[in-house]
């Protein structure tokens, strides 16, 4: 049975409709991300599901209890903030007992877990500082540990590493996955990092504008995107999305240029979008004609930004100094790397792989 | 030209300072060395023989005692009260802006309108307070004729007069607070008596500290209010330090006492200023 479960979540504020229909079952032990950009609802989400956010309509379960009405208190979670939250004038393991001490443990208890929880985040030295002594990646870790000693049923991390510069966000990140996999709880991450995403998660929530776009595993909503808008917000660097009209079973992106349509289609012809990883082209002796306007080199790799009958592609290679802006090329893509979808709704035609 | 605007400007201040403050608390010590019988009169150098015989009379340890008293139970009733306004008041409510606003007024009145106010509420014959408490079957109270009734009545002006000053500052202080605190305390679990001591009272330490100083220092200093009120009545029951010395100085021609008394309430002030830092240190230390 799923350790928690969101049915038909909905949050309005007034007028505004911040978070619609939200179906989502998290099992123990699993590590959901809810990914989307800024405004989507990830946060409301999240915050309804941790209570500090009313839930407007459906229902909310944690382990097995209707929680829907209940106070944060009372729902069984542990939360890590953005800004960590952490109280200034308490010491660590102030920070770290507070929840404990409110819920009456006794004071045996509460140091043997604190300990525990600090020497598994690698925290033990900095206990008897404040928050104010403490580097951000300290103070996240902190944060971390504060829920880890509630042993909740479900842990809510809202953006936790955002403050965090990249090489620390990188390391963070490799550590939560390895502590959520320890500790063998449900986990609800909030992120509008896609890579973030793809690393840390069981399985991925895309949410736009307040709707579940899709869920499924990092490869499945990479190799599969519901949708044209998924398509383009997993993956990097990003998915070309070029207009192209389907017509007698080709792909005509422009004047002379066109491509076979991929088998297992749910139509024949129509206005589409063409979706096509930039790692998924290839150069070859033979194809499409592209154009280099820009090169990024990435050290292994090597981006080309050029133009495909007068729409801008990206195409990513493996290292290639031997090529100069302005020059032609020749490009092939698989038949399995195209991804269609409807141009006008955004859905996916295509059927197969 | 630039380089000399700063040491100008700041010789201007300098010289402001000398003259308008130090100058003229320099010379008000001094008069107390002085036997003084009026301002025009020559003074005679008496050394300390003005402070002796002000350390001797019974007045000026009376003074002291109710000047402890006034100003001590003012400023704890106006921070108790200041804080619990403004937690009041920091809440969600229609019509909210219009009373924070209107909770500030008392803080503009003219301490003689709101004396003069209070006179009128609680006249023994006409007062709104008195009829009231007839209709109520209330045994009259005489408020400015008993000791400690007259007490009470110059700390209720004083508090009503400056609740406001700690209502808003405190309320300043309140949004500075970061929400994700009282989020995460709700987390803990947390409710909203434990949220006070755990996350307001803590994050407002510095500037509760500092409020209460001020209000010490001024209502210690004090003068107006017992001076309109009870002029230090009845039988010097609400007389303290700031009433007495201007009561020796312009009252009882002895300009050389009351510099005296004046000079004895600032080191005493200084005495309490000073203990206040080391029990409360601005700054956290470690
Ligand atoms: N108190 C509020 N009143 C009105 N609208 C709100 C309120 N809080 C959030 N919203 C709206 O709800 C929507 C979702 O907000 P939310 O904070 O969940 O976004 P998010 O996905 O977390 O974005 P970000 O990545 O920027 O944090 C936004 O359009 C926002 O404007
Ligand atoms: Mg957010």
């Amino acid at each position: 049975m799923a350790e928690v479960s969101l049915r038909k979540l909905r949050k309005t504020y007034g007028p505004v409709v911040a978070v619609e229909g939200v179906d989502l079952e998290i099992a123990k032990g699993e590590l959901i991300v809810l990914l989307g950009p800024s405004g989507c609802g990830k946060s409301t989400t999240l915050r309804m599901v941790a209570g500090l956010e009313t839930i407007s309509d459906g229902k909310l379960h944690i382990g097995g209890r209707d929680v829907t009405a209940l106070e944060p208190k009372d729902r069984d979670i542990a939360m890590v903030f953005q800004n960590y939250a952490l109280y200034p004038h308490k010491t660590i393991r102030g920070n770290m007992s507070f929840g404990l001490k409110m819920r009456g443990t006794d004071t045996a208890e509460i140091t043997k877990r604190v300990d525990a929880a600090a020497e598994m985040l690698d925290i033990t030295h900095l206990l008897d500082r404040k928050p104010g002594q403490l580097s951000g990646g300290q103070m996240q870790r902190v944060a971390l540990g504060r829920a880890l000693v509630r042993d909740p049923a479900v842990f809510l991390l809202d953006e936790p590493l955002s403050n965090l510069d990249a090489k620390l966000r990188s390391r963070m990140r490799e550590e939560i996955a390895l502590l959520q996999r320890r500790i063998g709880k449900a986990m609800l991450y909030v992120t509008h990092d896609q890579t973030e995403a793809m690393t840390l998660a069981d399985r991925i929530v895309i949410m736009r504008d307040g709707r579940v776009q899709q869920i499924g595993s990092p490869l499945e909503v990479y190799d599969r995107p519901a949708n044209a808008f998924v398509a383009g917000f997993i993956g990097s660097p990003e998915m070309n999305l070029i207009d192209a009209d389907l017509a007698d079973g080709r792909l005509v992106l422009g004047e002379g240029v066109s491509l076979p349509a991929p088998s297992g289609l749910t139509r024949r012809e129509g206005r589409v979008t063409v979706g096509m990883r930039p790692e998924a082209i290839a150069p070859a002796g033979e194809g499409l004609p592209f154009t280099i306007r820009g090169i990024e080199q990435l050290g292994s790799q090597t981006l080309f930004i050029g133009e495909l009958a007068g729409r801008r592609l990206r195409v990513m290679t493996g290292r290639r100094d031997d090529v100069a802006l302005g020059s032609g090329m020749r490009i092939a893509v698989p038949e399995a790397a195209i991804h269609l979808f409807d141009r006008e709704s955004g859905e996916r035609l295509t059927t197969g792989r | 030209m630039t380089r000399w605007l700063l040491p100008g400007f700041l010789g201007v201040g300098v010289l402001a300072t000398l003259l308008l403050i130090v100058g003229p608390a320099l010379y008000a010590v001094s008069l107390s060395f002085y036997d003084m019988p009026s301002l025009t009169a020559d003074p005679v150098w008496v050394g300390f023989a003005k402070y002796a015989q002000v350390l001797a009379s019974a007045a000026f340890w009376n003074a002291l005692w109710n000047g402890i008293v006034y100003a001590g139970l003012a400023i704890v009733l106006q921070v108790v009260l200041g804080i619990g306004f403004a937690l009041l008041l920091n809440q969600n409510f229609i019509g909210r802006s219009l009373l924070r606003g209107l909770a500030f007024l008392p803080y503009l009145l003219p301490t003689v309108v709101a004396v003069l106010v209070f006179k009128w509420m609680v006249d023994g014959s006409l007062g709104i307070v008195t009829i009231l408490m007839d209709d109520w079957g209330l045994p009259p109270i005489y408020w400015f004729e008993t000791e400690t009734a007259s007490m009470v009545s110059v700390i209720m002006i004083s508090v009503w007069l400056w609740t406001p000053f700690v209502t808003t500052t405190f309320l300043a202080g309140l949004q500075t607070v970061p929400g994700q605190l009282y989020e995460a305390a709700r987390v803990d679990g947390a409710g909203p008596i434990r949220q006070f001591f755990h996350v307001t009272l803590p994050s407002l330490r510095p500037i509760l500290t500092v409020i209460i100083l001020l209000r010490g220092v001024w209502m210690f200093n004090k003068f107006d209010v017992v001076w309109l009120a009870t002029g230090g009545g009845p039988l010097g029951a609400t007389e303290h330090l700031p009433v007495l010395s201007y009561r020796e100085a312009f009252a009882l021609y002895d300009i050389g006492s009351g510099a005296a008394i004046a000079t004895l309430s600032f080191f005493v002030l200084m005495v309490a200023v000073a203990i206040y830092f080391r029990v409360f240190p601005m700054e956290q230390g470690k």
